[in-house]
């Protein structure tokens, strides 16, 4: 039987050492190869790695040109619609990461182009993740192109808001102009009845521009925020104030038992719009003794709307979320007459939710009377903790607000 | 451009509905009483460009209108009832009917001009 030789630790070392150099170089190539860009930046913001794809774009091929230098001093952020991220913006990937993952579109400039033309500017999908498990807290940005898919869809969203904004001024004006004819030249029975119909249908086309505008908005980061970090009763209150008195009739607000001062950041046009788009549904659907109820429910980290009402209900074998699909509607709801709504109300909904940082769930399924279920959605939004004037910037969202949120389900 | 000597001024003189005139930059120059009780608008809303009494989505498209007119001297929306949203003072909106003029002036040029018809809410008209 051969003895072993005696190893040699210096040998050993050097073949472990000269195995982690391929591997790393292997590494390397691997993330070189790839076409999309990525950096890490640490807590301080300064870069700490970089890809080759990312040295071509923002350091002339030189990985060092790039590395120890703040993200900053480097590319700007701009959302869509161009307007520039500031590193407190709460929309800004580096403070998006400090609640998780997460990707959206942006639009990327090099610094050193800033007074360049907008050929310099990037359209990239840019996805955050933070890397905590090193022993610091590090933040991997990957900056993707788009696919020719989403190039494509993204395209499709632009041709539907170009097209949305054109229909407005012909809209504007033949309903203006069908309205003056309605109230200046009285009309003999047939033609009123004619005159009416095409006042009903125009005002009918114009909803749905206006709401296919907004969705493309919304779709495209187009849609102008205007976040108010208010007391969550202030911004029912403030909807209320716009109904007229038989439309707040219909509405039941029940608040929580034990009041408490609780801050959301939202924006109250889009608050008005949610509950009027809610409440419009409830009392076409429902017709004229219809009840619209919001629940107030406060969590430890978000507040609970539960809306629903005493309305026909949907039926037992329909999805509450498949009504949040655009052009949904319930052949059930057509048959009462009444459901002349053309189905985007709700996509609409889910979209200003979702877009103010909360989110749309299905109420709990209680039976119904019959072969139907009650409408009852929670829309859920997380608390600010932040109290106003502090020196903490307003528009971000605690980290543990949204870790809590998605760690307590309904 | 399709317009008439005296249109602004004869809108001017509708007392029953609110009225509001703007220079040929856009900026609010002055507005009835009436303009003022209906949508809550007071003196602060002069030298204000007129997008502010328009929806939000809308203020991009009226001020690419505007900058049209300054080049082609032409509109769609001049001399035809529209049925617009407005904004009032406290950010709510009321649906009405604007009816813009435009008129010009041979020492401060164009100047636009509407009046405008609440068709909801406690001045429905």
């Amino acid at each position: 039987m051969p003895a072993e030789g005696p190893v040699n630790p210096h040998t050993e070392t050097s073949e472990l050492v000269s195995q982690l150099r391929q591997s790393l170089g292997l590494l390397r190539v691997a993330f070189d190869a790839t076409g999309e860009a990525m950096l890490i930046v640490d807590s301080d913001r300064f870069v700490r790695w970089v890809n080759q794809t990312a040295a071509e774009l923002w350091g002339a091929g030189l990985p060092l040109r790039v590395i120890g230098k703040p993200l900053e001093a480097l590319i700007s952020f701009r959302q869509l619609d161009q307007r520039l991220l500031l590193l407190t913006d709460s929309h800004h990937p580096l403070i998006q990461a400090q609640s998780g993952e997460g990707q959206d579109l942006f639009l990327i400039q090099a610094v050193s182009s800033l007074d360049n033309s907008q050929a310099d500017v990037l359209q990239r999908m840019v996805a955050w993740r933070p890397i905590t498990e090193m022993g610091g807290a590090f933040t991997l940005l990957i900056f993707r192109d788009l696919e020719p898919m989403e190039k494509s869809l993204q395209q499709q969203r632009a041709f539907i808001n170009t097209l949305a904004h054109e229909l407005r001024t012909p809209l504007a004006i033949l309903s203006g102009s069908l309205r003056r004819m309605d109230r200046l030249t009285p009309m003999a029975l047939p033609l009123d009845s004619v005159l009416n119909d095409a006042i009903h249908e125009t005002k009918r086309m114009a909803a749905l521009v206006d709401q296919l505008l907004l969705l493309s908005e919304l779709d495209t980061n187009g849609f102008h925020w205007n976040l108010k970090c208010n007391p969550y009763d202030q911004f029912l209150l403030r909807w209320m104030d716009t109904l007229d008195s038989n439309h707040r009739s219909s509405v039941c607000l029940q608040w929580p038992k034990e009041p408490q001062q609780c801050f959301l950041e939202l924006d109250q046009i889009a608050v008005n719009r949610i509950f009027d788009c809610l409440l419009d549904n409830s009392l076409r659907i429902g017709q004229s003794d219809v009840t619209f109820s919001i629940s107030i429910c406060i969590k430890s980290s978000f507040i609970d709307f539960n809306v629903s009402d005493n309305g026909p209900g949907i039926p037992d074998d329909q999805e509450i979320g498949a009504l949040f699909d655009r052009f949904s509607r319930l052949e059930i709801h057509r048959a009462l007459g009444s459901g002349d709504g053309c189905g985007l109300g709700l996509s609409v909904v889910k979209g200003l939710v979702e877009g103010m940082g909360g989110s749309v769930l299905s109420g709990e399924m209680r039976p119904g009377g019959g072969a139907s279920k009650p409408f009852e959605i929670i829309l859920r939004f997380p608390i600010i903790r932040d109290l106003p004037g502090s020196n903490v910037a307003q528009e971000g969202v605690h980290p543990e607000v949204l870790e809590d949120a998605q760690k307590d389900p309904v | 451009m399709d317009w008439t000597p005296g249109s602004v001024a004869s809108l001017r003189e509708r007392y029953d509905l609110p009225f509001v005139r703007a220079d040929r930059e856009g900026l609010v120059v002055e507005f009835n009483d009436r303009f003022g009780a209906v949508y809550g608008w007071d003196s602060s809303l002069i030298g204000k460009t007129l997008g502010m009494i328009l929806p939000e989505q809308f203020r991009e498209l009226h001020h690419a209108g505007f900058a049209r007119f300054q080049i082609t001297e032409s509109s769609q929306v001049v001399n035809h009832p529209l049925e617009l949203a407005t904004i009032c003072a406290d950010g709510s909106v009321i649906r009405s009917e604007h009816f813009i003029v435009a008129e010009k002036d041979s020492s401060e040029g164009w100047s636009f001009a509407a009046t405008l018809r609440p068709l909801e809410g406690p001045h429905a008209c």
